[in-house]
């Protein structure tokens, strides 16, 4: 089932008893919930399905409302769930909806498996929905810091987040900062990604490099970073037509340098694991390297 | 199958298990089983679950979740069980830790067996109390005899092949006798000198034809049958000590050992 398919049942009134919201998206799950809470006489939270199962097969005297069951992260019911359990939630009599969330995606292949027609996924979502649910949540914010905030959020959530810390300050201020101050402010900087710093290696641009490890998430992974850059290179020097994003830095390499830069870096590697080392210093001292115009060797570095 | 390689190490488990019959508080309540990958460690483990009449065995990987886990699990049960954990020394450190509080205080359902390739890399907080067992590679006539039992026909097609000097433990002999004629084939068309870039190569050593993945230690066994030079030989050996340690990713330590072979030895 797609979010889509939910969007169309809300819009025509016609919610089906059981939904399974799974996937990351927490901020999109929250305005779906509230979509169909708007249609409901009650909304309640219940800690798993079997109790919502319960109320509906006990008799009232008085009919129950209409009413939106929130089941978050269920993991009885995960447990549970089987072809059969599925068949019984079908054939229960459920009086309004019962929504579940889950987000783990083993608990989501598992529901999509056995209640397909009920289970959406609801991972990243485009810049532009963003941008069009933010418009319709925040009707008076200005247009370019919308902007801002839906290409530079990750998720939904943080887009509305942030989006409700600006509505509740001062918006002529806001307006008046450059961009990247008001990501500076929200948080909303991007962290560098592997891509930019093989550029950085394969450049040999030291100031750059190290602009990009101080804000780097895993520092342990950049010794496999620095080796999967010396083994493209040596793919480019032998076979110049490659294709690879490293193509233009290729001419600043010789394969004795790529051979003494993968060695001694490797040998870091190696410390690293086997001794408490200074990850940071053996990183510094690596990318320092990258300044020789001939990348000594590890003999010649200790002669 | 009794192997000479295991002998003794059964003899051990074998008077333990007795002696846990006269008096349970008396016998060892770990053990510590040291030996080159492919010995059989796990296979003792299991053999020992029997000589102690206990119906669950359950083996658990180095990590620091699945013994947690597996602890909570040994103090919410009260049926007799052995608690294999596999190659303690090619976890991180932090699993050990994880195990030495249970081994401190261990429930007295519960059996626990360590394997482990280096005792070296074991800490010595649980080297010190477990009772340690050790057990020798298998000897030439323990893997044919084990390849006879597994398969006696394709043993004695491929004993004298190029391939079966790769074979120097029992999971090697799996291994190789799993493998039809193509992926054997695949494997005598590696050659030395390596001409090609070092990441194609190392995708060609890791890498079938339909693409499914050679095993490293019976990849590095054949290259050294076939390597053509001392030096050639040292960079294996070096790039098997790393792979087995655990501690650097397989696709590194092939790719530094491609490198040393093309560029090195000068």
């Amino acid at each position: 089932m797609t979010i889509q398919e939910v969007g169309l049942d809300i819009f025509e009134r016609h919610l089906k008893p059981f939904y399974v919201f799974g996937g990351s998206e927490y901020g999109v799950k929250f305005r779906y919930l509230q979509m169909i809470r708007d249609q409901m006489q009650d909304c309640k939270e219940c800690d798993t399905v079997d109790s919502v199962i319960q109320i509906m097969k006990t008799r009232h005297l008085v009919p129950l409302p209409e009413t939106l069951y929130i089941v978050r992260y269920d993991s009885s019911f995960i447990q549970n769930l089987s072809e059969f359990y599925a068949n019984t939630i079908r054939n229960c009599n459920i009086i309004g909806s019962i929504v579940c969330i889950f987000e783990s995606e083993k608990d989501v292949s598992k529901c999509e498996k056995f209640l397909p027609d009920c289970t959406v996924r609801i991972n990243s979502v485009d810049s532009k929905f963003i941008r069009k649910y933010l418009h319709a949540d925040y009707p008076k914010l200005p247009d370019n810091l919308i902007n801002i905030v839906s290409d530079y959020s990750s998720t939904y959530g943080q887009a509305y987040n942030v989006c409700s810390a600006m509505s509740n300050g001062d918006i002529t201020e806001l307006c008046s900062m450059d961009t990247q101050e008001i990501l500076r402010m929200f948080s909303l900087e991007q962290s560098c990604s592997e891509s930019d710093l093989k550029q950085g290696i394969a450049s040999r641009n030291f100031s750059v490099c190290m602009s990009i490890v101080e804000n780097y998430a895993d520092r342990d992974s950049i010794f496999y970073t620095i080796l999967s850059v010396m083994l493209e290179l040596e793919k480019l020097i032998l076979n110049p037509r490659s294709d690879s994003s490293l193509k233009p830095y290729a001419s600043r390499w010789k394969l004795e340098d790529v051979y003494n830069m993968f060695m001694q870096t490797y040998e870091k590697l190696l410390e690293s694991r086997k001794y408490s080392v200074d990850v940071s210093g053996a990183i510094i001292h690596l990318l320092t390297l990258l300044q020789f115009s001939s990348i000594p060797s590890k003999e010649e570095m200790y002669v | 199958m009794n192997f000479e390689c295991q002998a003794d190490a059964l003899l051990s488990l074998s008077e333990f298990a007795k002696e846990d019959q006269i008096s349970h508080s008396t016998s060892p309540h770990s053990i510590l089983i040291e030996g080159p990958s492919g010995c059989g460690k796990t296979y003792l483990a299991s053999r020992y679950a029997k000589l102690l009449n206990c119906l669950d065995f359950v083996l658990v990987n180095p990590n620091v979740k699945e013994i947690r886990e597996s602890i909570d699990t040994c103090y919410n049960t009260s049926t007799r069980l052995v608690l294999c954990i596999e190659n303690l020394d090619s976890g991180a450190y932090a699993a050990s830790y994880t195990l030495l509080k249970f081994l401190e205080e261990p429930s007295s359902n519960v059996y626990i067996v360590v394997t482990c390739r280096n005792k070296l890399n074991v800490p010595a907080t649980i080297c010190s109390r477990c009772v340690s067992i050790s057990v020798p590679a298998p000897s030439h006539r323990d893997i044919c005899e084990y390849a006879e039992i597994q398969d006696f026909n394709k043993f004695h097609r491929l004993k004298d092949s190029p391939i079966w000097k790769a074979v120097r433990t029992l999971k090697n002999v799996d291994t190789v006798l799993g493998l039809d004629d193509s992926k054997l084939n695949y494997l005598y068309s590696i050659r030395f000198p390596f001409t090609d870039c070092v990441s194609n190569v190392i995708w060609k050593l890791g890498h079938y034809e339909d693409n499914s993945t050679i095993d490293v230690s019976i990849l590095l066994n054949y290259l050294i049958s076939i390597s053509p030079d001392r030096f050639t030989t040292r960079q294996l050996i070096e790039c098997e000590k790393t792979i087995s340690s655990g501690r650097i990713a397989p696709h590194a330590a092939l790719a530094k050992f491609v490198l040393e072979c093309k560029y090195g030895g000068s």
